[in-house]
C-alpha cells in the first residue's frame, strides 16, 4: 500500500465506453450495465479550496471542471450526477459501490434519462412607490386621490405579476417529469428546477415565452438556465453499508 | 464580477456542490475542508442571492 490510487467519481453512466467521448485524462469503470466515469486526482488540489471566496476562487474553477466532465458524458449518454468531492479509494471501490448501490443507481438512471434539467427565475421588485405624484396646481385631497391611486396602480400590478407567475409555474410542471423549487430571496417570485423530457422541450419552452412575455410586460425579470444534466434530480444516497461503522 | 456572473457561478455550485447523488460508506475518502465549504458555500450563495442585480 505504498502509493493511494484516489479517483474522483464523476457520474455513474451506462457501461457502454464505446458511446463516451472522454476526454484522456477520464475512464469508465464498469459493472454489469452500470459505469463510473472517474480520473485520477491529486488530493492537495482540494486542500487549496477557498470557503471563503467560492465565486471567483479554486472551488469555481474544480467546479467548472467537474461540470465539464459530466456534461462531456451526458451529451452521449444518461448521466447520473455525483455530488462534488466524490473521491473514492481505487477502481475495487468504484466497483464495489456499484455493486452495493446497482438496484438504486439503475432506477434513479432510467427516470433521468431522456430527460435534461432547465432552471427558470422570476424576479420582480416593485417599481419605488414612494414617487410622489406631481402636487403643482392640486388641492390637498387631489393630491391624497392621485397618490393613493397610484400606489393602487402598484399593488394590482404586484397582484398581476404573482398571478401570472403562478400559472406559468403550473404550466411549465404540465411539461415536465418533475420539478424543484430552488430558494427564493427577497425579489425572486419563482426559481424552479424543471426536469423536462426532450421531446417536449419545444412545447415548454414555447410556453416559457408565451407567458415571459406577459411577465415581462408588467415589469419583472425572466429567464431560464440550461440545459443543465439533471443534477437537481438525483438527489439519492447511495451507501455501502456492509463494511461501515 | 458583474451579478449576471457571479449568479451564473452561484446557479452552477448550487448544482455541483450541494444536489447528486451521494456515496455513504467505507469507499468514499473524505476530504478536508469539502464540507466546510459546502456550509460557507450555503450562507455566500443566500447572500448573493439577495444581491441587487
Amino acid at each position: 500500500m505504498s502509493e493511494r490510487n484516489w479517483l474522483c467519481a464523476y457520474a455513474i453512466t451506462r457501461n457502454r465506453p464505446a458511446e463516451l467521448d472522454l476526454d484522456p485524462a477520464s475512464r469508465l469503470v464498469g459493472y454489469r450495465d452500470l459505469g463510473v466515469v472517474v480520473a485520477e486526482v491529486e488530493p492537495a488540489r482540494f486542500d487549496r479550496l477557498d470557503g471563503l471566496d467560492p465565486v471567483d476562487g479554486t472551488l469555481a474553477e474544480l467546479a467548472r471542471e467537474h461540470d465539464a466532465v459530466v456534461r462531456a458524458v451526458f451529451r452521449h449518454e444518461p448521466v447520473l450526477p455525483l455530488r462534488f468531492g466524490t473521491v473514492l479509494d481505487g477502481e475495487g471501490s468504484v466497483r464495489r459501490l456499484l455493486e452495493v448501490a446497482y438496484d438504486q443507481a439503475r432506477n434513479c438512471l432510467d427516470e433521468v434519462e431522456g430527460h435534461r434539467e432547465w432552471g427558470v427565475r422570476v424576479r420582480y421588485t416593485e417599481p419605488a412607490a414612494t414617487t410622489r405624484p406631481d402636487s403643482a396646481g392640486l388641492t390637498g385631497t387631489q393630491y391624497l386621490v392621485r397618490r393613493r391611486e397610484r400606489l393602487k396602480a402598484v399593488q394590482q400590478t404586484r397582484e398581476q405579476v404573482v398571478r401570472t407567475a403562478a400559472r406559468l409555474e403550473d404550466v411549465l410542471r404540465e411539461h415536465a417529469t418533475d420539478s424543484m423549487e430552488r430558494p427564493r430571496p427577497h425579489g425572486v417570485l419563482v426559481n424552479t428546477a424543471y426536469l423536462v423530457p426532450i421531446a417536449r422541450e419545444t412545447a415548454f419552452h414555447a410556453e416559457f415565452e408565451w407567458f415571459a412575455r406577459e411577465l415581462r410586460e408588467a415589469g419583472a425579470t425572466v429567464e431560464t438556465t440550461g440545459p443543465w444534466p439533471p443534477y437537481s434530480f438525483t438527489d439519492v444516497e447511495l451507501g455501502v453499508a456492509a463494511h461501515e461503522r | 464580477m458583474s451579478a449576471d456572473a457571479a449568479e451564473a457561478v452561484a446557479d452552477l455550485l448550487d448544482r455541483v456542490v450541494h444536489r447528486g447523488a451521494v456515496v455513504h460508506g467505507d469507499v468514499i475518502i473524505s476530504l478536508a475542508g469539502i464540507d466546510l465549504v459546502r456550509l460557507d458555500l450555503r450562507l455566500l450563495l443566500l447572500g448573493l442571492e439577495e444581491a441587487p442585480g
